[in-house]
């Protein structure tokens, strides 16, 4: 199971972005290792349009399980996302990267 | 001749001035051969049309071209979704996806796909009408579709058609969008020259301040119209003189003009002051575009 996370920085005590597609990065966690890796999501999130697309496009291509953001979804990303099958996490609040994958692993 | 009537600001009066330009030049222009032409290219809220009756001449539905991916043909090897610069692709390892809204129809991943699998596809994104209003004066107007998210496409192909069917003998008047980003930018391309219309009010000055530097930016030569002349402040016209921008008209803030504006009607035959400022902008624009008046 891989969960990927929106997250303000790397690391696991960084704060769930409520950002998606406009997040600093996205931090990956397998739960087959226990590792954590950081996606910089630095040079996308300039973009004008479709970030959530491209967000959501890395989500699948790291073929997440689950994907976590602190705020919403936008509605392309919502779609993308759908279609990967992954299932999604919104308004898992102003909690910490650890604190997310403690609380939704299991669901 | 073509000239383009824009503003930073909405609201300043653009089509109030394109349609009394048009109306005065079609009267002037009787029985010489010449003839006027005008167009709404504010796709999104196009307006004059409230101002004028006539026959209708044609009416056409208008597309832009979006890939369409063929599953059967894709190889699944992502240059499509690496080459688009809009974002309008993903690829999701096993499908890709398209986002029409997205699209700017570069044609980069249907021209680059190795398989031919994006071939382009027509949406619909509008309608083009076009009315004979009297014998020496036509007007179009585009209207862009509910939910289509760019304005730019559809002004696009009005200026070409405009370029395809009317010549020399057209004098022609573009009722710009309002604003400073792509869609005025397209609006303006071939116009002789780019008349800003603006108010006398803190609003009207710092917006016409953005709409100077994008013509500048533009190359075009321009030129500016003080609407609602009488209100605010002098800002305007002593800018105007220090950076030697030509005024070439001062419509006035008349009461009886708000009056016809609210109940649609032209004021070229009601209001001689309002008729000698627009002959007075009429000559301003054959000064500055060297044409005989």
């Amino acid at each position: 199971m891989k969960i990927l996370i929106a997250a303000k920085r790397e690391g696991w005590d960084a704060p769930v972005s409520d950002r998606f597609g406009r997040a600093a990065g996205f931090s990956l966690y397998d739960d087959a290792t226990g590792n954590l890796s950081w996606h910089s999501n630095e040079e996308n999130k300039q973009a004008e349009h479709g970030v959530g697309i491209q967000a959501s496009q890395l989500a699948a291509t790291l073929n997440a399980d689950m994907v976590i953001t602190g705020g919403n979804f936008g509605p392309k990303a919502g779609e993308v996302l759908q279609k990967t099958g992954a299932k999604l996490i919104d308004y898992a609040g102003d909690i910490s990267v650890k604190q997310a994958v403690e609380k939704y692993k299991d669901r | 001749m073509q000239i383009a009537i824009a503003s930073g600001k909405g609201g300043t009066g653009k089509t109030t001035l394109a349609v009394n330009l048009a109306m005065l030049l079609s009267e002037k222009f009787a029985g010489t051969g010449q003839k006027v032409l005008l167009t709404d290219m504010d796709v999104e809220e196009p307006n004059s049309g409230l101002f004028l009756n006539g026959e209708l001449i044609d009416e056409e539905v208008k597309y832009r071209l979006v890939p369409e991916w063929i599953e059967d043909k894709c190889t699944l090897c992502k240059r499509c979704a690496n080459i688009c610069e809009y974002n309008a692709l993903a690829f999701l390892g096993i499908s890709v996806m398209i986002f029409p809204e997205l699209c700017h129809s570069c044609y980069a991943c249907s021209d680059l796909c190795p398989e031919d699998a994006l071939p382009m596809v027509k949406h619909r994104m509008g309608m083009t009408k076009r009315y004979r209003l009297n014998a020496n004066l036509h007007f179009m107007e585009s209207r862009i579709d509910i939910g289509v998210e760019q304005a730019t496409p559809l002004i696009e192909q009005t200026r070409k058609f405009i370029t395809e069917n009317y010549d020399k003998s057209w004098f022609t008047i573009l009722d710009a969008p309002p604003g400073t980003s792509c869609p005025v930018m397209e609006a303006v391309k071939d116009a002789d020259l780019v008349v800003l219309i603006t108010e006398p009010t803190p609003f009207g000055f710092h917006d016409l301040k953005l709409a100077i530097d994008t013509m500048k930016e533009l190359k075009k030569k321009y030129a500016v119209v003080i609407n609602k002349y009488g209100i605010g402040n002098d800002n305007v016209l002593s800018y105007c003189q220090n950076e030697k921008i030509p005024v070439i008209g001062k419509i006035p803030h008349l009461m009886e003009a708000a009056k016809l504006y609210s109940k649609g009607k032209i004021m070229i035959d009601k209001l001689p002051e309002i008729k000698k400022e627009m002959e007075k902008i009429y000559s301003g624009i054959c000064k500055l575009t060297e044409e005989k008046a």
